[in-house]
């Protein structure tokens, strides 16, 4: 692997150059919050500790996402305009799995379909990350194996050393983007190496969390098999109380990835548009059938089939888990139902 | 691609969120992390806030209806209208007005402002009615929803607002909510309760409806619609008698004590029982609760304001308050949860008939006189009509302007409402959709939705709070207060207004409460709360510290009157009428909502499991429920949330409006309809669908 360094006032000129190539997104401090967002002038790149609220996934699945018009039985498609190049930056490791998850997903390899919406955006995007130094309460990562350092899914990625950042590059695209601004960078020395690795081993120690297996909880959840012969339905319950329909937790994780159709039409149903919606698995929409019956009209069991597919559908289907833990759905949690929690819970059981 | 920090327009929380525009549309919501209302968190509507300001079925140009099909008699179809320019549009009402005025005086115009609207739009509409039109008989929606809270606690305490703020729930130890859905209508103040219940606050529910907080309730108590002085002031005698009151806090801070103690002497926990059907225990229970807590909030909405005794319920709520000292303190208070996102703005801005901006009443010439200074223009002094007045048959009125209001749907008894629109001269409707008000309007104007002005929208909690433009209005539709101003100079009295920042100053220089706003101030996450007199007032979270802003705190003796249609033989059943979580209102916004629209895509019927078989009714059959005013055909719900012989109808659905079978008798003093309570029958309807 190629290693370089390079220091903060070179990163911020290396980023003005890359701006001018290519659309760059990367998180930006505003009233109001931080958010993920494209940069207009350089000044604007915020280098904050934590993570802005909504992760990145919207720009290669967005909440709405026009995917045709229709005008009087004349169709024209959307994608075309989406082949922008895009670099991401300052993205974290937990965001980074879960773009891993999500490309998954949206894959035909594991059995799914080939989404051209969301692929025309991913590969039109580089990906330069930066690595965690200072966990939030919220954060779990290093249970999920996905952080709080990325070892893989990115084509550049920094760790924020005390004078620099040390560069690891991940792709040939991310070589080739070191190669052309090579007068940025600065091979990394033995001495850069190591001190990155102290910091890797000192954040252990920075995550306040009891250890959960992730795994365990799986197979916990394997051996209910939702027939409440390990987890009692008041367990649920006493989760779906807590939850208030919003389904903030599906639309604010990064690897939540079911959508809806809708379309949107003038009053003579004419010229409109098809559109895709985020959807969420806690809707009693999500499953209800034509005539009204619903097999998920309890919250209790729509809330089941979320934690079920966080923690063991997902590494079925996927081969991963489908938690990151970057933390944000308890962030946005009206009962401060906390993924963690549940789980730490589960395993005992 | 903009991403830009806004106030969620949906209901008075006020929660902050930022909207990505991209190509002109708004594409995505990102919640707040800032905010410190919300925290972060959104409900389903606010994440989908954005979604209706892009539909294609959006108003893009003035509208005119056209003459030759008999107007004005009946609704007309979007087919009755005619596309005309600003200027036509504009020129046509100013000389419709004019001329009515003329002829029949000024009492013959009404103008309804709006609660969705900003609060520097009120204000012009407002200007608009008193300076330009010189008629009093300006109202809003407010009119509807808390206007009992407005009168009453203004007579108790001098203020009719939310007393504290909804942080100051992380500190209470008991919270008594009633006639309030808070997890449905204010999902971010009932998710506060609720984790404030877990971690160990009491909960005191009285509502008869099963509703979500009830599981989390230490005690629910569930009254007949209807009978809440009743209960209240049982609570009251309950306290008195087990000397739970603070009589250190009645002697120093309030007046006519004796009087509320006489009356509430007969409301023995026996005897509340056989009015509301409280358990006489649980009762006491509750009195000693909400009584041995000094700090106790009082949580309430429309359970309590929509009767005939609306007034009676929110002061008896403030004698309750008051026995026990819980007011003018950090968690506490009697704290009404304000519906829209701008309602309590709209009523700050004296879009009331009785009060110019700030609850400086007309008919105070000092306050009169300041404004017809600044305003330069003489001022009628008589108080014009409220709203509900403004639809009976035989007032003045010959012309309405209604701005971003849906009467037909949202006033009780529509089928009374529809026969005084056939009488009614000249009809402006101002909106963003085709609603079922407008197509009675002879001109429809399109105004401009949250998303695409500037301005401020004041909070339940009255923290006023800047609302930022992020795509430009659609088609040729404007900001509300653009077509106001171009409206006022057709009149001939202009209003020159480069942008909301100037109003404001204007609203300030006139409104003590607000007398220390403006834009830059306004400019950081958390707004301001009034009142803020000065510049340098750093606002005020909670009201009536140290004294109650109108010297002494005023008990009143109310007396339980019972509801004013009983249910009787020929129609057995309550009707209660309400919101649900998913949809808004009259539904224009959030039925084009695609996400909220499926999640409840029609009307329905609650009604006890038991009265179902007793009646043969299955769940989701469609059944007809008939009241003495209409009828309306939707699906029965089957569901424990309501008790036996009571159904419960959301009011959302033009198709099966529940207005149509409501009572339009109002609360003698301020003039609220009693939405909560009617007597219904149940009949079945067609075959097995």
């Amino acid at each position: 692997m190629i290693l370089l360094t390079i220091d903060r006032e070179s990163l911020l000129k290396f980023l003005d150059k890359l701006k001018r190539e290519a659309e760059l997104i990367a998180p930006v401090q505003r009233l109001g919050g931080a958010t993920f967002e494209q940069i207009k002038d350089i000044s604007e790149v915020s280098f904050l500790e934590g993570n802005p609220l909504s992760s990145p996934k919207q720009f290669f699945f967005p909440q709405t996402d026009e995917l045709f018009q229709f005008r009087k039985g004349v169709f024209s498609f959307k994608e075309e305009a989406e082949k922008k190049r895009r670099i991401l930056f300052g993205i974290r490791p937990c965001d980074l799995a879960a773009l891993e998850f999500s490309d998954r997903f949206f894959s035909s390899e594991h059995g799914g379909y080939e989404d051209i919406y969301y692929w025309i955006r991913r590969r039109n995007t580089l990906l330069v990350g930066i690595n965690c130094l200072e966990p939030e309460e919220s954060c779990f990562c290093f249970l999920c194996g996905s952080g709080p350092f990325a070892r893989r899914g990115y084509d550049l990625q920094l760790a924020p050393l005390e004078n620099s950042y040390l560069v690891e590059v991940g792709s040939s695209q991310g070589e080739k983007l070191v190669s052309t601004y090579s007068d940025f960078f600065s091979p990394a020395s033995p001495g850069d190496r190591r001190e990155k690795e102290i910091l890797e081993e000192k954040l252990e120690g920075k995550f306040s969390h009891k250890r959960i297996e992730l795994k365990k909880v799986a197979s916990r959840l394997l051996e209910d098999g939702f027939s409440g012969a390990v987890i009692e339905n008041e367990f649920w319950e006493e989760i779906g109380n807590r939850c208030l329909d919003c389904g903030g937790c599906n639309y604010i994780c990064p690897t939540c990835t079911c959508f809806s159709i809708m379309d949107k039409a003038d009053r003579n149903i004419e010229v409109g548009e098809r559109m895709r919606i985020w959807d969420s698995c806690n809707f009693s929409g999500f499953t209800r059938m034509a005539s009204g019956a619903n097999p998920g009209e309890n919250k209790r069991d729509r809330i089941k089939r979320r934690f079920f597919c966080k923690l063991l559908y997902s590494q079925e289907n996927q081969g991963l888990l489908g938690c990151v833990g970057c933390g944000r759905c308890w962030k946005v949690c009206y009962g401060e139902i906390d993924i963690l929690k549940v789980a730490g819970e589960i395993q005992v059981k | 691609m903009n991403t830009i920090l806004t106030i969620c327009p949906w209901c008075g929380c006020g929660c902050s969120l930022l909207l990505r525009e991209r190509e002109g549309k708004i594409v995505e919501t990102l919640p707040s992390s800032d905010s410190p209302v919300n925290q972060g968190r959104l409900c389903v509507k606010g994440w989908n806030c954005y979604e209706y300001v892009s539909s294609p079925l959006r108003l893009v140009k003035p509208l005119m209806r056209e003459r030759s099909r008999g107007y004005r008699k009946s609704a007309g179809s979007l087919d009755d209208f005619r596309e005309v320019s600003w200027r036509k549009a504009l020129k046509f009402i100013a000389s419709k007005f004019k001329d009515i005025r003329e002829k029949k005086g000024s009492v013959a115009l009404g103008l309804l402002s709006s609660a969705k609207c900003t609060n520097e739009e009120n204000y012009l509409m407002m200007k608009l009615a008193r300076a330009v039109l010189q008629t009093n008989n300006i109202d809003h929606c407010a009119r509807l929803c808390h206007s009992s809270t407005v009168v009453g606690l203004a007579r108790a305490f001098g203020s009719g607002a939310m007393t504290n703020s909804i942080e100051e729930i992380e500190k209470a130890e008991v919270i008594l909510v009633t006639g309030s859905n808070t997890t449905e209508q204010h999902p971010e103040i009932g998710g506060r309760i609720i984790r404030r219940v877990l971690k160990g606050a009491k909960l005191i529910l009285v509502d008869p409806r099963n509703i979500h907080l009830a599981k989390f309730a230490t005690l629910h108590l569930r009254p007949r619609p209807g009978t809440d002085v009743a209960w209240i002031n049982g609570l009251i005698h309950v306290i008195l008698k087990e000397g739970l009151a603070d009589l250190d806090f009645i002697d120093k801070y309030t007046e006519n004590f004796l009087s509320m103690k006489e009356i509430v002497k007969k409301y023995t926990p026996k005897f509340v029982e056989e009015i509301t059907g409280i358990p006489a225990k649980k009762l006491m229970e509750t009195a000693r609760i909400y009584g041995s807590s000094r700090q106790a909030m009082i949580f309430y909405a429309m359970g309590i304001t929509q009767h005939v005794t609306g007034t009676d319920n929110v002061l008896s709520l403030a004698n309750l308050s008051m026995v026990t000292g819980n007011v003018g303190r950090p968690s506490t208070g009697v704290n009404p949860l304000r519906g829209q996102n701008n309602v309590q703005g709209a009523c700050d801005m004296g879009a009331l008939p009785d009060f110019l901006t700030g609850y400086q009443k007309v008919e105070d010439r000092d306050s009169r006189k300041k404004f017809e200074q600044c305003w330069d223009v003489k001022l009628p002094t008589d108080v014009g009509l409220t709203e509900t007045e403004m639809f009976i048959e035989g007032n003045p009125i010959q012309a309405l302007y209604i701005m971003g209001e849906n009467p037909l749907l949202s006033e009780p008894n529509i089928g009374r409402v529809e026969k005084f629109m056939e009488s009614l001269e000249f009809l402006v409707v101002q909106d963003i959709f085709f609603t079922e008000t407008a197509r009675w309007a002879d001109v429809i104007l399109p105004g401009s939705s949250f998303a695409e002005k500037d301005g401020t929208f004041t909070s339940t909690e009255r923290r006023i709070q800047r609302v930022r433009k992020v795509v430009e209005p659609v088609g040729e539709s404007q900001s509300d207060w653009k077509i106001i101003c171009q409206l006022a100079k057709e009149l001939g009295y202009p209003m020159e207004y480069s942008h909301p920042a100037q109003i404001m100053e204007e609203i300030a220089s006139l409104t003590p409460i607000y007398g220390g706003v403006n834009y830059s101030r306004l400019d950081k996450i958390e707004g301001l709360q009034w009142p803020c007199p000065e510049d340098s007032h750093p606002g005020t979270p909670y009201l009536h510290k140290g004294g109650f802003k109108r010297g002494k705190g005023l008990f009143t003796p109310v007396e339980y009157k019972p509801a004013q249609e009983t249910t009787d033989e020929e129609y057995p059943f309550l009707l209660t009428t309400g919101r649900i979580y998913q949809h808004w209102h009259t539904g224009t916004m959030s039925r084009l909502t695609f996400t909220l629209q499926r999640e409840v895509p029609q009307a329905f019927v609650e009604m006890n499991p038991r009265d179902g078989q007793f009646l043969g009714i299955r769940n989701r059959q469609l059944i007809k429920v008939v009241s003495r005013r209409g009828e309306i055909i939707a699906k029965a719900f089957l569901t424990e949330k309501v008790g036996e012989k009571t159904i419960f109808i959301p009011f959302h659905f033009s198709e099966a409006a529940a207005n149509r079978l409501t009572l339009d008798s109002l609360d003698p003093q301020a003039k609220i309809p009693e939405y909560k309570v009617c007597a219904v029958k149940i009949e079945l309807w067609g075959g097995n669908n």
